[in-house]
């Protein structure tokens, strides 16, 4: 495969803080590229880069052989955008509202008519074309703002977390919707902080932190960067150390997690913990805590005494494969939701 | 187009706050204008008989008119000197100087050479009086004719026809010049009328109401593109492929035509359903009202440069179109405050545009009279346009 897009020791400051720190990375035509990472790591700066929304400070992006510095709109051209937001005319109906965006992509005529249809069909909204969107459900508008990005076939298309907020039904539909898209040849770059849609999605994944690339690889290969270790992850009740459940609910929707300190009774779980042999590391990520070792049979009696001793509930514990979550802890520390 | 609510304040109100302005000041607006008549021609009349001269009559029908009472407080000055001493100083906003040898000029039947001294800084007033004036002229110059015809069939001798009629047509001579109902007769009506109803209540308010509303309809257009920010439209339209010239060009584009058609519904309803005159030239209007689109978006643009949230945008926006309004004299006649103030006007979108509608309707002004005004809102439109975009660019 060849490369479609290329970031080049990207960087953008806005003041004091550095957004995106000299990344640098590829992805290759017909691929599903999952860019991850926290709130605020740095992956809207980047997308906004390579749609050519922002300039960058220093490096370059290569779009189908195209610079963003020197020729934004060939690069434009060749990509298909769904931001984040539902960015549509809510008293336009549908068939409108994607007849306005194909023209905005040089669409005129029975090409664009043919655009629409296709638009429809893929949103599934095809007996809604004359509704306006200002009717829809959450998913339907998140529907129609995909179909919107895909009108004029990009050769790749950015989607920054397109299924923020919407029910099961409609998720589905569009994780479908990303794959049929890739079928048909069309390079995707996913962004989510939905962690398990980043794992059946995408081919390749980069994940990113405080504006750098920190790993980047298939599934497999991140997972092979916390090595051949048993992952435990225990959910506490009621019962835990006041403040830690409550801070790390966040914003369910947003999935923001507010910055907090580990609490002290956290912290003294933690520590008892770490005192089992056999246990290699312990964290916290929210209420739920994150253990690794050698093996997980061996250590699990003495984690659960260590629990009780401390006074916190338990309310489930497993043994799971190591995920993204557990690659970003490895690497980071921190949960992805920390 | 598709928000009712928008549509009722964008096309609606102005309509009601004319009929609003228009009834509730009419009184105020159609009484009270300073005004004087000096008669020149007292004392030179070579006229002879009992009857009084001609210039006497076009005095006293003047000061005596019940109609004119209803607009002008009219007052007889004794000389020219002390006439032009109070359109100087702005007490009155106009005077008719009746001259010497009016009286011959009129039995003589030459034509009528009247005078008025016109206050500068009360132009609407003093047009309203010179049209007056104007109609008065013209019915005694038809009334002298008449009288000069009389005259010479009875030179000629034939006594007995001006006992069958002539005497008659002399009467009506004179009754067309003097009476309230001659001024009927007479039909300088449209002269008449077209002065006196430029400058009703609800001709006023017609044209400054629509000013005023034009701004508003722009400027909630510009500040679309704050929403449109916010909603990530923008963005997304700034992500394909269409230059960005044209996009920005394109949503400008959208709001001044729909301003366009905004101004095009008030004229028709203001014109045809309220009867407001808005004068003759129908196409200077028009490129006035383009005008002050350009510079209501340009206004605008700056404005969300600064406001950058809606809301801020929506509080700041009607603010400034009130000021612009209270100091373009949407509200009263900028000409009723002292000289020092006046030129404030000029710092005012609705300022500059009812400078140029006044005079299209007071003055029968046409495009060439009015592209000063004309070229200040496009000035205005060029340096708020560029500095906006130059903010707006400089904070991405």
């Amino acid at each position: 495969m060849s490369v479609i897009v290329e970031i080049r020791d990207l960087v953008k400051c806005f003041g004091e803080l550095t957004a995106v720190d000299h990344v640098t990375f590829e992805i290759e035509r017909g691929e599903i590229f999952g860019l991850l990472g926290p709130n605020g790591a740095g992956k809207t700066t980047t997308i906004s880069m390579i749609s050519c929304l922002l300039a960058p400070d220093e490096g370059d992006v290569i779009v189908a052989g195209h610079s963003v510095r020197t020729h934004s709109i060939e690069v434009r051209r060749a990509l298909g955008i769904v931001p984040q937001e539902i960015a549509l005319y809510p008293t336009l109906t549908a068939a409108e509202n994607l007849k306005f965006w194909g023209r905005m992509y040089g669409l005129s005529g029975r090409e664009l008519d043919e655009a629409v249809d296709y638009g429809l069909e893929m949103a599934g909204l095809a007996d809604k074309a004359r509704v306006r969107v200002e009717t829809f459900s959450g998913g339907m508008k998140r529907r129609i703002n995909i179909a919107a990005g895909v009108l004029h076939r990009p050769q790749v298309l950015l989607m920054d977390e397109p299924t923020v907020g919407i029910d099961p039904q409609s998720r589905n539909h569009i994780l479908e919707t990303v794959r049929e898209l890739n079928r048909d040849g069309m390079t995707v770059v996913y962004t989510s902080h939905y962690m398990e849609e980043v794992e059946t999605l995408c081919d390749r994944i980069a994940i990113v932190d405080h504006g750098r690339v920190i790993a980047d690889g298939t599934l497999d290969e991140l997972r092979a960067l916390v090595g051949d270790e048993d992952h435990i992850r225990i959910s506490l009740g009621d019962a835990s150390p006041e403040g830690s459940a409550e801070a790390a609910e966040g914003d369910a929707d947003t999935g923001v997690a507010e910055e907090t300190e580990t609490p002290p009774e956290m912290l003294a779980i933690l520590e008892g913990i770490r005192q089992v042999p056999g246990v290699t590391r312990a964290d916290a990520v929210g209420s739920a805590l994150e253990v690794l070792a050698g093996d997980a049979a061996a250590v699990l009696g003495g984690v659960v005494e260590s629990i009780a001793a401390a006074g916190a509930h338990l309310r489930a514990i497993e043994v799971v494969e190591p995920d993204l979550e557990s690659v970003f802890l490895h690497l980071t520390g921190r949960g992805l939701r920390d | 187009m598709r928000d009712p609510a928008a549509m009722g304040v964008l096309l609606g109100m102005p309509v009601v706050l004319i009929l609003i302005l228009g009834s509730a000041l009419g009184g105020a607006m159609d009484s009270g204008i300073k005004v004087a008549v000096v008669d020149l021609s007292r004392g030179h009349s070579t006229a002879t008989g009992s009857a009084k001269p001609p210039s006497d009559e076009l005095v006293s029908a003047i000061l005596e008119s019940e109609r004119l009472a209803d607009l002008f407080e009219i007052e007889q000055l004794p000389t020219e000197r002390l006439a032009r001493e109070q359109v100087r100083d702005g007490s009155i906003a106009a005077a008719l100087l009746v001259p010497a040898g009016f009286d011959e000029d009129v039995a003589s039947g030459r034509p009528v050479n009247l005078v008025v001294l016109r206050d500068p800084g009360s132009e609407l007033s003093a047009g309203i009086w010179e049209s007056v004036v104007t109609a008065f002229a013209a019915q005694f110059s038809a009334a002298s004719v008449s009288v000069q015809t009389v005259m010479e069939t009875v030179q000629r001798g034939n006594p007995s026809a001006l006992m069958a009629g002539g005497g008659a047509l002399v009467a009506k001579a004179v009754e067309a010049v003097t009476s309230d109902d001659g001024l009927d007769g007479v039909k300088v009506v449209d002269a008449q009328v077209k002065g006196l109803t430029a400058v009703s209540a609800i001709d006023y308010y017609g044209l400054s109401m629509v000013a005023m509303f034009l701004m508003f309809g722009a400027m909630f257009g510009a500040f679309s593109t704050i929403k449109e920010n916010r909603e990530q439209t923008l963005n997304r339209m700034l992500s394909t492929p269409s230059p960005r010239a044209q996009i920005v060009g394109g949503k400008m584009l959208s709001v001044f035509v729909l301003g366009m058609m905004q101004f095009s519904v008030l004229y028709v309803a203001t014109r045809f359903v309220f009867g407001v005159q808005w004068g003759g030239d129908v196409l200077a209007t028009v490129v006035v009202a383009a005008a002050e689109m350009l510079a209501v978006t340009g206004l605008a643009t700056l404005i969300a440069s600064v406001a950058h949230t809606e809301r801020a945008a929506g509080g700041i926006g009607p603010l400034v179109v009130q000021i612009q309004a209270l100091i373009g004299g949407a509200f009263f006649s900028i000409s009723v405050l002292p000289d020092w103030v006046q030129p404030v006007r000029y710092l005012s979108v609705v300022g500059w545009t009812m400078e140029a509608w006044g005079a299209i309707q007071t003055r029968g002004a046409g495009l060439t009279d009015v592209w000063g005004s004309v070229a200040a809102l496009l000035a205005i439109a060029g340096v708020l346009f560029a500095v906006g975009v130059w903010r707006t660019e400089a904070l991405r």
